[in-house]
């Protein structure tokens, strides 16, 4: 069976369509099967952040609608063995609840190792399909207050829920700002919110420019090594997570540290 | 290193966490507190007048849950089991 974890965050626009992608490609890296199902109906952007929105054909909705079987609307990643996506593609969707989505993850549970849900902000209807197909969570925050606050929230609603089994991600973490106490620092957000941390992802634009393209993270990129440590993290239960200010520490560290606050 | 406007950060961030968690507490207050008592209930004779109890925001921006009991018996073990 599967571990089912949903992406989540109270809100918007916080990085749970690029985590999804970007923890599924680093789980593959350790040999895991990966399935992404973007649950996020009508603002669908998991197809584009993977870079297979020409390869759709069939989408959640055409199973639901008889119109294909299950592994016919499954598309397999160009760039990475072992990850695939259920894709939506709808503007205007169809009426469609939890029982009818487990029902088609359980179709497909066995062949995988993780199912990774790319849910929308928030607590409405796409929160409740999502939750109640998963056991698992990883609550999506950026180190803002509004961020902070809502999640505040959605981990309320998860208890409610029944999830067993949820962590804390804080995205786009600035080093630089930290050090300088310019940003919410990582042990306020955890204290506050009380959730084990799962791992910490720096701001960087190699996020932005993987995504104009399609592909892969580079091999050489801060972000890459903090995907690979939160897979670990979620896979092994490593502890390692990944230090944002490591860069901005010593001489040559406080030398970009300047120059990151003056460009 | 905390600087000014981390302090001031911190203290907005839990200044919103409380506003929130302060919106509904009564009602939550009287379903616990009545639980409490079905459960102390199977141990001792209580009633709302015997029990001290408060939730408050810590100031973790989380709860605390205060309770103090005052009761002359416990049931006998063969009353409990
Ligand atoms: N670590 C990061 N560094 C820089 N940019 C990032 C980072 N994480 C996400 N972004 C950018 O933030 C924007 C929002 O990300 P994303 O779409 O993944 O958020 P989301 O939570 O899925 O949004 P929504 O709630 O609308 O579904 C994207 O443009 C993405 O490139
Ligand atoms: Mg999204």
């Amino acid at each position: 069976m599967a571990r089912r974890i949903l992406v989540t965050s109270g809100k918007g626009g916080v990085g749970k369509t690029t985590i999804c992608v970007n923890l599924g490609k680093a789980l593959t890296k350790l040999n895991k099967k990966v399935l992404l199902i973007d649950l996020d109906f009508g603002l669908n952007n998991l197809d584009v952040v993977m870079g297979v929105e020409n390869k759709i054909v069939y989408d959640i909705f055409d199973i639901m609608e008889g119109k294909c079987r299950v592994e016919q609307a499954i598309i397999e990643d160009f760039a990475n063995d072992n990850l695939f996506i259920l894709p939506t593609n709808r503007t205007y969707c169809p009426v469609i609840n939890s029982k009818d989505i487990s029902e088609i993850v359980n179709l497909v549970d066995d062949k995988y190792d993780y199912i990774l849900i790319d849910c929308p902000a928030g607590m409405d209807d796409g929160f409740a399909r999502g939750v109640n197909i998963c056991n698992e969570a990883i609550v999506v925050v950026t180190p803002h207050i509004s961020s902070v606050r809502d999640a505040d929230k959605i981990i309320v609603k998860l208890e409610e829920f029944g999830v067993s089994l949820t962590g804390l991600v804080i995205n786009r973490a600035r080093g630089d700002l930290i050090l300088q106490g310019d940003m919410l620092g990582i042990n306020t957000i955890v204290d506050y919110l009380a959730l084990p941390l799962y791992g910490i992802l720096p701001e960087d634009d190699e996020v932005g420019i993987q995504i104009l393209v399609g592909g892969n993270l580079n091999k050489l990129s801060q972000s890459f090594t903090a995907y690979k440590m939160l897979a670990r993290r979620i896979a092994y239960g490593e502890s390692e997570i990944f230090d944002c200010t490591a860069r901005y520490k010593g001489f040559i560290g406080g030398i970009r540290q300047k120059l990151r606050k003056h460009v | 290193m905390k600087n000014e406007l981390q302090i001031v950060g911190e203290r907005r961030l839990k200044n919103v966490l409380t506003i929130d968690k302060n919106n509904n507490p009564d009602k939550i207050k009287g379903v616990i507190l009545s639980e409490i008592i079905n459960v102390l209930n199977n141990y001792m004779n209580v009633t709302k007048g015997d029990i001290d109890f408060d939730v408050a925001i810590n100031d973790k921006g989380g709860y605390t849950l205060k309770l103090f009991v005052d009761v002359r018996h416990l049931k006998l073990a063969n009353h409990i089991l």
